[in-house]
């Protein structure tokens, strides 16, 4: 299986996985062949970070090629280190600004499981 | 032996022949029709034989318009050297560098960039949710096209430089007002700042009126045909017409830090830059050719979006980094003004041409032929994008490298 197949069925069973580069110990979220710093093929699988802050995001509330419903929130998660992902934004609140805190959660599309940011709360 | 040290060479080329059709969208046209129309307008603006076309460049194949194959033995081309480019109005300056570096070499003596663009409707999203494409469509997100990757570079900008909004406006009505003038653009009705700020932030803080006109599946819907003959530089002096010298050139840079529609680090693949500042490579055009951001006229750009005029002006140095958005005036860049940007009209208003619109364009100003748009003593024009590509383009009698 690809490494992006193994992610979906790391989520399936309710875990968001990143790979760690077993050579040089570098933590990347979009799941790779290889690792983007020393070149090797091996890694592996750890618990992904739950609180993270956004990067940056935006609204989209004219719908282009997606069956979603508008207004929605696509928010891009800084966990550090330049480990980040990108998903949407669920629940109720005011609009996202750039350095808000954000956890990541399982949520589902479709009857889907994915992974999903939502509001800290404080 | 002593060793001494490398200099590149000159490019020795010139754009001895261009021409686009009318943008628009054209039902009964197709990508051979339209590639021939151009053709036909720009041997004419050259005096150049078909028969002496010897070499073929092109970026905009399949799905936009056809192959290099296709097009060659459709209008009876003959060629001793082609290439072909991504499908991505990314290349444009890629390619055409590529026919000056071909001439340069003696590869072919005319090379012609030339295609038609026939938009198709339809067409989805990528399914990945981790962007196989190389700018990161996030599809299962709703991040479909990429307007949303400019947005979301988009905002992290603002965050980042402190940028307001909405000055953006600037941008969209100095487009506009280039384009006003020009009988080949799309959008040629003059446009208010209330019109623009009553146009909807369809993919916020982007209005559409941010981006090239778009169709349903967010992709470019208008049609063109366009051709640019670039020579070598003897073989230009020869021709009747003045030619437009291609003095230096840089390719489109590509890292991890690269973002595709905003400067390097506003991405969304973990880039690290923080803060942008023209580097070595982002200026090295202008190194090779004598010149700096100060001597150039008229600056081209990839406009498919606003915020990438801004981008770009920064990225090659026109305006401090993080100040695009205060340099930047309707009257600075707008007609008369001390930098004129994309006086075509640019794609936000030209329509999409991935850039051949402003290519043509740039030949007519350094030729003194832009009518009521000519900027006066317009003698150095820079195509520079912000994905890092640059071109420098001098008339005839400013020709730096003697």
């Amino acid at each position: 299986v690809s490494p992006e197949q193994e992610f979906w069925e790391h989520v399936a069973a309710g875990n968001v996985l990143f790979q760690r580069c077993t050579a040089c110990g570098v933590l990347r979220s979009a799941p790779r062949a290889a690792c983007h710093n020393c070149l090797s093929r091996e890694a592996a699988w750890e618990k992904a970070p739950v609180s993270g802050k956004v990067k940056s995001f935006f609204v989209v509330n004219q719908a282009i090629a997606t069956t979603l419903e508008v207004p929605y929130t696509v928010v891009h998660i800084d966990f550090g280190d330049a480990v980040r992902l990108t998903a949407n934004l669920l629940g109720d609140g005011p609009p996202p600004s750039v350095g808000m805190p954000a956890k990541l959660v399982i949520g589902e599309r479709d009857g889907v499981p994915l992974p999903q940011f939502e509001r800290t709360t404080p | 032996m002593t060793i001494s040290a490398w200099e590149p060479p000159h490019l020795n080329a010139a754009i001895v022949g261009a021409a686009i059709t009318p943008v628009g969208i054209w039902p009964e046209e197709t990508s051979v029709g339209l590639a021939a129309t151009a053709l036909t307008e720009a041997l004419a603006d050259s005096g150049l034989e078909k028969s002496q076309l010897d070499g073929y460049v092109w970026n905009l194949g399949r799905p936009s318009g056809e192959d290099y194959d296709a097009v060659v033995a459709a209008l009876g081309l003959k060629a001793r050297f082609v290439a072909q480019f991504w499908t991505h109005g990314r290349f444009t300056g890629s390619a055409l560098l590529t026919a000056a570096t071909a001439v340069t070499m003696g590869l072919a003596d005319y090379v012609v960039c030339l295609g038609g663009v026939k938009r198709k409707t339809g067409g989805g999203p990528a399914a990945s949710a981790f962007g196989e494409a190389p700018y990161g469509d996030v599809a299962r997100y709703g991040m479909t096209s990429f307007i949303h990757d400019a947005a979301m570079a988009f905002q992290s900008y603002l965050a980042i430089t402190g940028a307001d909004r909405d000055r953006l406006a600037d941008v969209v009505l100095a487009a506009r007002d280039h384009a006003v003038s020009n009988e080949l653009a799309w959008l040629r009705t003059p446009l208010s700042i209330d019109e623009y700020n009553a146009s909807p932030l369809a993919a916020d803080p982007l209005r559409l009126l941010d981006c090239f006109p778009f169709g349903a599946n967010g992709s470019p819907q208008n049609d063109y045909g366009a051709c640019v003959i670039v020579a070598r530089g003897d073989l230009a002096q020869q021709l009747d017409r003045e030619p437009v010298h291609i003095v230096a050139g840089q390719g489109v840079q590509a890292s991890r830090e690269e973002a595709y529609f905003g400067l390097p680090g506003l991405g969304i693949f973990g880039q690290t830059t923080e803060e942008f500042a023209p580097t070595d490579w982002d200026l090295s055009a202008f190194q090779r050719a004598g010149l700096t951001a100060a001597d150039v006229d008229i600056f081209f750009t990839y406009d498919a979006f606003a915020p990438l005029v801004w981008m770009a002006l920064e990225r090659f140095g026109h305006c401090p980094p993080g100040e695009a958005s205060k340099w930047v005036t309707r009257d600075r860049i707008g007609p008369g003004g001390t930098l004129p940007v994309n006086t075509n009209g640019g794609l936000l208003s030209q329509g999409h041409t991935a850039g051949w619109g402003h290519m043509v364009e740039l030949t007519k100003q350094l030729r003194g032929e832009a009518g009521g748009r000519q900027v006066e003593n317009a003698a150095v024009a820079q195509w520079g994008a912000v994905f890092g590509d640059s071109l420098l383009f001098t008339k005839s009698d400013h020709r730096s490298d003697g």
